[in-house]
């Protein structure tokens, strides 16, 4: 599954999931790449998961300014195909959350949730805790500056 | 093993390489058997990643250094594949086969030094010693070629930062060579351990379905009978021109991590030899800007770490450095597994699962 026909079936994947507006496309140094609506996220995943693309290899968001991006990277182990699904939420925004379809997603989930300010709806409790306090680090209107030298004695 | 809480079911241990106030584990028991438990890995992969949205990409590189000596070069190799990607860099055959040479060396150097941290939890403390020792000289090894132990900032976009100082190929070879004649003994040492048997086999198990459910990559996804590596299934570096077989558990449990280590060892040791044999001629380094913009889009590339796929995602807006720079850490993954492999377990056997899996704090920690 590449190239083009690599897109035609990942679009008729989305379609199989009722997804007709997902954006499907092949890009340059990336791969396959859908991008859907927050709403059906969990559909698109699901869709991906029963494509037994079974490995969820990383999740995580994106401060693109004016939105985050949230990035999954699915894996189907058979013949090592890859996947990137992309959706977007409002900065403090909520989207469903993946655990349901891929476990492996709860601490990617918490890790970008403390990083971003956002919320994935629907986690289960318990097993790992992503690092909270302070300011969501990976926000763009969030900068780091440096101590003065010497400040820490 | 150290308790962080108060009361009659809580409490926090650490084990093996994870052994570091920045991992806290706690657990609930009924009596000496562990019900749940939860994780807490400290800072995750946000504050290097941070980091490196202020840094130029030749100098990115430099920050793996946080994430300890065994991470490090792999790392490097990552986001130099990432960037070569980016930008349609065409590496030099040479570099390829001195990138996975020095991959090679660093996994076994890494792979014994687990096998040191995992010996003393099983109670071998021999052997312990040995694999230690052997873990040193391929340590000195990366030094001698990479200029520090962990071969820090050697794997740069375009190549290698220089090319096999004088001499490296036959220390490499002779150290090959000793591992070939030392593994076994080590394995029988430990396998003659004194009821490690008992200790590991059954215990911590995770079976295929939880370890890919757990997010785990290398030994312990191999472990559990997942025939995923990197180095195979999606080559880089001189890996596709080399032949090596992966190893594979059945089982999942603690003896069958400690044994697709081993296997991996030896099989590193092997395809040093073969790499050495074919190692070809010629310049090191494509010429890289310094002061390189990428095109603005997305790359991904991904290496097989000592503790499994550690993958760089980089994402460029045209400008000199990473708008967005994601790492997908192993050891942070791999974290998923001790709230299932320990799991109904015994709680002195804590510490020994929590070593098996083979996770580095410095490297989850970032």
């Amino acid at each position: 599954m590449k190239g083009a026909s690599g897109v035609d079936r990942l679009g008729a994947v989305m379609r199989s999931a009722g997804i007709k507006d997902a954006i499907v496309a092949n890009e340059a140094a990336l791969g396959l790449v859908a991008r859907v609506g927050a709403t059906r996220i969990t559909d698109a995943l699901g869709a991906l998961r029963d494509d037994d693309h079974e490995m969820l290899v990383d999740l995580f968001a994106t401060d693109t300014g004016s939105w985050l991006e949230i990035t999954y990277h699915l894996r189907r182990l058979e013949d090592s195909h890859e996947v990137f699904v992309k959706t977007r939420a409002d900065h403090g925004g909520a989207i469903p959350s993946a655990c349901g379809i891929y476990p492996a997603a709860l601490l990617a989930e918490r890790d970008a949730a403390a990083r971003l300010g956002m919320t994935f709806r629907g986690q289960p409790g318990g097993g790992l805790k992503a690092a909270a306090g302070g300011p969501p680090l990976l926000r763009k209107a969030v900068v780091i500056v440096p101590e003065p030298e010497g400040a820490a004695e | 093993m150290s308790t962080v809480a108060s009361g009659a079911v809580t409490i926090g241990v650490s084990g093996g390489r994870a052994a570091s106030p920045a991992l806290r584990l706690t657990l609930e028991l009924d009596e000496e058997r562990v019900v749940s438990s939860a994780a807490f890995p400290g800072d995750g992969p946000g504050v290097l990643e941070k980091l490196a949205e202020g840094h130029r990409y030749r100098d990115v590189p430099e920050l793996f250094g946080r994430m300890g000596r065994d991470a490090d070069v792999h790392a490097g190799t990552a986001f130099s594949m990432a960037v070569e990607r980016s930008a349609a860099i065409d590496v030099p055959a040479r570099a390829h086969w001195i990138r996975s040479l020095v991959l090679e060396c660093g996994r076994v150097a890494s792979h014994l030094s687990w096998l040191s941290a995992f010996a003393i939890d099983a109670g071998a403390g021999t052997a312990s010693g040995r694999a230690a020792e052997i873990a040193d000289r391929f340590y000195a090894l990366l030094e001698a070629i990479g200029g520090n132990p962990g071969a820090h900032g050697y794997v740069v976009p375009g190549g290698v930062a220089s090319d096999l100082p004088a001499g490296a190929d036959e220390a490499l070879s002779a150290a090959s060579s000793a591992l070939e004649d030392e593994l076994p003994d080590l394995d029988r040492l430990l396998r003659g351990s004194r009821g490690l048997l008992a200790r590991v086999q059954g215990v911590g198990v995770i079976d295929r379905d939880a370890s890919l459910d757990c997010g785990l990559t290398g030994c312990s996804l191999r472990a559990s009978g997942v025939g995923f590596d990197v180095r195979r299934d999606a080559p880089y570096a001189a890996y596709s021109d080399v032949e090596f077989e992966v190893a594979l558990g059945t089982v999942g449990d603690c003896w069958d991590r400690y044994a697709v280590h081993v296997e991996e060892v030896r099989w590193s040791g092997r395809l040093i030899d073969r790499l050495l044999d074919g190692l070809p001629d010629g310049p090191c380094a494509a010429k890289v800007p310094k002061g390189l913009r990428l095109p603005a889009g997305e790359a991904y590339a991904s290496v097989e770490s000592p503790r499994g796929e550690l993958g760089v995602h980089l994402i460029s807006v045209g400008s000199g450095g990473p708008y967005r720079l994601r790492l997908r850490l192993p050891s942070y993954y791999n974290l998923g597994g001790i709230p299932e492999a320990c799991r109904d377990s015994l709680f002195e056997d804590v510490p020994l699962i929590v070593s098996s899996l083979d996770i580095d704090v410095a490297e989850a920690g970032a």
